[in-house]
């Protein structure tokens, strides 16, 4: 069972909301995300996760955290570091002003560096560089889910603050809000599309490291997968994450809740947000699922198209052209994004609440990505490599 | 009394034959996999074969075709929080849209149970 570490909500306290603010009114419509972002921050640290201390993994916190431009959450994770009892030497390394005191440490931080800045690198070499410190497959998960997690910890950070810089949006009505979808204004262009390593075809993945096996799990770990879904068993890509049950569950709920929830931004369009950190992060994988379910959804495929070729330019209206900008600055440079991505979401149409729900989108897949790209590697249904994406 | 249409939605005329409620078969269901959202945005009436919906599974998203001309007058408010009732229980505790006011000529050249199996391949 993971106890609560904190009184208070992490995101609430670091942005900050206080009850009776319209964005702390406005984050609650999503009351789902809220529970699972905070629980998926309770399991992250919780006393319990072997191979990988609370300590280690606060540093490694610290470290994305000031890596990531978030300075509220840095000094949230420097003042439990603190408390924890580490040593100065590792608050300094983990802060960046002083090297890593140990081997351990370093590999902890490099890894962390690597992921949070330029995850398209992660590679085989770097989880056995983990291992060749003794982290065990569950602590790899432990550390691989921490980081992922701090990314999108980051990135609704830092979308919150930007809602709050631009202070109240106008009134909302339910009518509005998932109203303003664009209209489809192009067909459907020929499939497959394979561009600079991206595609639109079903894909697979590979792990590269032991997935938990079934006959061995335990009971937790079995009803994470089966909380997940009833086909989640059969999964390497699960089985691997459920090495760490509670996370896992956690993950599946905010996952659900992000991308499946009523009402808001349409649902094609939170697709594209998604398929927008994948292309921009290099994640073949998740590019492929994300591309596939926005040309479902949205009957058409030409911003996908589009996004592989030049995500700089891709949409095919004022709104779809000001979704992706807003996707890519807040999937490569959070703390850039301010008031004026806001304001511009508004002019194009977006009501705030959808603005949220992009946030939500591009964060949960800013997650996502780090996991496929750093503890496996996508394949195509023949078992052979894919092609790698080009950034 | 149950029908089926050519698009996997199966309808169940209530006993007094004025109304009806109708969702995805059983076949359907296995063929997507788990079901995590059931969004139907269309009230009101709808002509046959209009999409009225989504059905979207841990594969994939598919439209949701009006099997008949009819008034959609509810949508089950289950769904919205437990999509997985239509794996559950796809014609039962799953159904999907409550009809009135729906063509009685059309249900009844609609699929039976036979013709419904033989069109799956079952």
């Amino acid at each position: 069972m993971t106890l609560p570490s904190t009184a208070v909500d992490v995101i609430d306290q670091s942005v900050p909301l206080v009850p009776g603010d319209a964005l702390h009114a406005l984050r609650r419509q999503r009351p789902k995300i809220v529970d699972a972002t905070q629980g998926s921050y309770d399991a992250m640290f919780a006393p319990g996760v072997a191979g990988v201390s609370v300590i280690e993994r606060l540093a490694v916190a610290l470290h994305a955290c000031r890596l990531g431009g978030a300075a509220p959450l840095a000094a949230h994770y420097r003042e439990r570091l603190q408390s924890e009892g580490a040593s100065a030497a590792t608050v300094a390394a983990a802060d960046g002003q002083a090297d890593a005191p140990d081997a351990r440490t370093a590999a902890l931080l490099g890894f962390t560096a690597k992921l949070t800045h330029k995850p398209i690198e992660g590679d085989h070499q770097a989880v056995k560089a983990l291992e060749s410190v003794g982290l065990q497959p569950e602590a790899l998960v432990a550390v691989g889910q921490l980081i992922a997690f701090l990314s999108y910890q980051i990135r609704l950070h830092a979308g919150l603050r930007a809602l709050a810089a631009a202070g109240p949006g106008p009134a909302e009505s339910t009518a509005q809000a998932g109203a303003a979808a664009p209209a489809p204004v192009s067909a459907l262009l020929p499939n497959p599309i394979r561009i600079h390593g991206f595609t639109n075809e079903v894909l697979d993945w590979r792990p590269w490291v032991e997935p938990v096996r079934l006959e061995e799990a335990t009971p937790e770990q079995l009803a994470a997968l089966d909380a997940m879904s009833p086909t989640a068993k059969d999964q390497a890509y699960f089985r691997l994450l459920a090495h760490q049950p509670e996370m896992l569950l956690q993950r599946s709920i905010a996952f659900n809740a992000i991308m499946f929830a009523p009402g808001g931004m349409p649902r094609a369009e939170r697709e594209l947000g998604a398929t927008v950190e994948s292309r921009l992060n290099g994640c073949v994988y998740c590019a492929s699922v994300h591309a596939q379910r926005f040309e479902q959804l949205a009957k058409r495929n030409d911003v996908i198209a589009q996004l592989f070729d030049d995500p700089a330019n891709a949409g095919t209206t004022v709104r779809e052209k000001c979704i992706v900008r807003l996707s890519a600055v807040l999937g490569l440079a959070p703390a850039e994004l301010g008031a004026a991505h806001v304001h511009e979401a508004r002019a194009a149409g977006l009501s705030d609440t959808e603005t949220l729900d992009l946030v939500h989108a591009v964060a949960l897949f800013a997650w996502a990505n780090r996991l496929m790209l750093n503890l496996g590697e996508p394949i195509h249904l023949d078992g052979t490599l894919a092609e790698k994406g080009r950034l | 009394m149950i029908r089926y249409s050519a698009e996997h939605l199966w309808v169940r005329l209530d006993e007094n034959g004025l109304g009806a409620v109708a969702g995805i078969t059983r076949h359907a269901q296995d063929t997507l996999g788990d079901i995590v959202l059931v969004d139907v945005g269309a009230r009101g009436p709808q002509a046959e074969n209009t999409v009225i919906g989504t059905v979207e599974s841990v594969k994939t998203a598919s439209d949701l075709h009006m099997p008949l001309d009819a008034d959609i007058v509810e949508v089950n408010p289950a769904l919205q929080d437990n999509p997985g009732l239509v794996n559950e229980d796809p014609q039962g505790a799953g159904w999907m849209v409550r009809l009135e006011r729906l063509d009685s000529a059309r249900f009844a050249t609609l699929m039976d149970e036979a013709a419904y199996q033989a069109h799956t391949g079952a």
